[in-house]
């Protein structure tokens, strides 16, 4: 009963990340624990903990979205761990929202990464050459050097229709939101997001979302020799994972007059209750160029305030600003700047 | 493989490609190794061309050749667009060729032991044993009983390595372990063997192409259709 209301609560909401301290007992090389809702609590160990050794490590939970008394979930994350293998719980620790920014940075809209990462679908045109080869493969079945010719040349036309096809949105991108006419030195919300799985997660000091709501959430904490706090990744099939943590811009500026902050690969700027202006290429140290009509990407104008000059740009380099404490082995594909107030 | 059910395994295998088509299906990125649309597309094949024959019919290597060859072309694409939709951007070109060759090596074994009663009952008996039945025993066990992963008895997950389908199933979820991939190839050469062996015995018919892949000389092949003594 308590495992179906807890089911339940864990379907109903956005999933967020806790982290609990936890006595692990060797030997073991890792372990993980099912919780209701699809949830899942994973940890490794690289080396494996020897007999006898024992550790007391701090590694990220899922947290469900909804108010519960934190006595239930400590009991049942307690019990999936003892189930799962030689560990016991000690401490948990609910999820910290992210302090110091301005509330309306954090209330504007995530990134959205679309359906399927990405990567290109089936199109009507490779349906087409399929059909086409399987109409001549039954047909000519008896002609062996035939088939064998179209069955390869379809191989090749197939790798060139998937080759070519452009990918329309990345699996993973970072998004700097920041308030340019607000105080001097505000931070910004650095906005980590990434389809089905997030790598270099700090539950301690981030704040996690998940959608759609109700996604099943798996925390994997890895201990290594190099990484002894533990490298936190989070996966969610079918799903969009999104890190928001604040970010401290370091004084960098972004004004008309100069671009004090780094090289945009492509940019774009809508005055106040005006229309978009697609800028093209900004330099770093240049002034923001006329530009000329012209929209940013769907997925980056809905839902945004009318009111207030908005920016929004492009990195040339994804990585310039990236302050990740525990990067993704390919970093992330595209970083983005949404400003208001230039 | 007669046309038909060519016709209707190539349908179904290109199902989940055309389904993600539609968004009705969403393949979300794995463990590194996984290969979710190949793993599925390969898993119909295998599970088809596979699949013991209804009646007895003598080989022909250009018939056997010509349906497996049509697992190709699907089986290419879903290997693109897993390499398309994955993080690293990487086909994962060597399940693919394994999959070709195992779906040909399946749709061999079924074909040569359709060409004789005996043979047919031998095949379909180890067809259903193995290939299929291992890994329903494995599901029962793991779903069926919620027993935990490291509670599963050992010999059963060794067993279930030299499935086909168990290979193709670990490819679509998180890759195939290094044990499936060596089970999958030994048990589908053991049952073109087996099958190879059956078909060959007095009383096997065999297509005059057909007697010519299996002889090398030294026994003699028999006409098209002509039953054997």
């Amino acid at each position: 009963m308590i495992a179906l209301f807890l089911w339940a609560v864990l379907q109903s909401g956005v999933p967020r990340v806790g982290t609990a301290d936890v006595e692990f007992r060797g030997p073991c090389a890792g372990l993980r624990a099912d919780l209701p809702g699809g949830a899942s609590i994973g940890v490794g160990f690289d080396p494996p903990l020897s007999v006898g050794e024992e550790r007391r490590l701090r590694v990220a939970v899922p947290w469900p979205a909804e108010a519960l008394p934190q006595e239930v979930w400590k009991g049942e994350l307690a019990r999936s761990l003892a189930a799962a293998g030689p560990a016991r719980l000690e401490r948990v620790q609910p999820p910290t929202p992210v302090v110091g920014l301005d509330p309306t940075l954090i209330a504007r809209p995530r990134p959205d990464l679309g359906r399927g990462g990405g990567g290109p679908g089936m199109s009507w045109s490779m349906l087409f050459v399929l059909g086409a080869v399987f109409a001549i493969q039954a047909g000519r079945r008896r002609r062996a050097l035939l088939t064998t010719l179209v069955t390869l040349a379809a191989c090749a036309s197939l790798w060139l229709l998937v080759g070519l096809a452009p990918r329309e949105t990345p699996r993973e991108l970072v998004l700097y939101e920041a308030r340019l006419d607000g105080e001097t030195g505000e931070p910004w919300l650095e906005v980590s997001s990434a389809r089905d799985r997030l790598l270099g997660v700090d539950p301690q000091r981030a704040s996690i979302e998940v959608h759609p709501p109700g996604s099943a959430l798996g925390c994997r904490t890895e201990f290594s020799s190099s990484s002894a706090d533990g490298s936190v990744s989070l996966t969610a099939p079918a799903a969009t994972l999104h890190q928001l943590r604040s970010f401290d811009s370091g004084g960098r500026a972004l004004r008309r007059e100069v671009n004090a902050l780094g090289d945009f690969g492509a940019a774009w700027f809508r005055e106040s209750g005006g229309s978009w202006r697609s800028l093209g290429p900004w330099a770093f140290g240049d002034p923001m160029p006329e530009g000329s009509p012209g929209d940013p990407p769907g997925r980056w104008v809905p839902d945004l305030p009318l009111a207030g000059s908005l920016f929004l740009g492009r990195l040339a380099d994804p990585s310039a600003l990236a302050a990740r404490r525990d990067p993704a082995p390919q970093g992330p594909a595209e970083a983005w700047i949404r400003a208001s107030g230039m | 493989m007669h046309i038909a059910a060519l016709a209707l395994t190539w349908l179904a295998s290109l199902a989940p490609l055309l389904l993600e088509r539609f968004g009705a299906l969403e393949f979300a990125a794995g463990p590194g190794g996984a290969a979710p649309r190949l793993g599925l597309c390969a898993l119909v094949w295998l599970a088809l061309a596979g699949a013991p024959r209804w009646r007895e019919t003598p080989f022909e290597v250009r018939n056997w050749w010509g349906g497996a060859l049509a697992a190709l072309p699907v089986l290419c694409l879903a290997c693109l667009l897993d390499g398309a939709g994955s993080p690293a951007g990487k086909a994962p070109w060597a399940a693919g060729i394994f999959a070709a060759v195992a779906v040909a090596l399946s749709a061999l074994a079924s074909d040569l032991a359709a060409a004789r009663p005996a043979a047919r009952r031998v095949h379909g008996a180890l067809w259903l044993a193995t290939s299929l039945g291992l890994p329903l025993l494995w599901v029962a066990v793991h779903w069926g009983t919620r027993v935990a992963p490291a509670a599963t008895p050992a010999f059963l997950d060794f067993l279930c390595s030299c499935s086909p389908l168990q290979w193709a199933f670990e490819v679509a979820r998180e890759g195939a372990s290094a044990r499936s991939w060596i089970g999958a190839a030994a048990f589908l050469t053991a049952l073109c063997a087996v099958a190879a062996a059956q078909t060959r015995t007095p009383g096997g018919r065999i297509g005059a192409a057909g007697g010519a892949l299996l002889d090398s000389g030294a026994t003699g092949s028999r006409g098209p259709g002509v039953p054997g003594p």
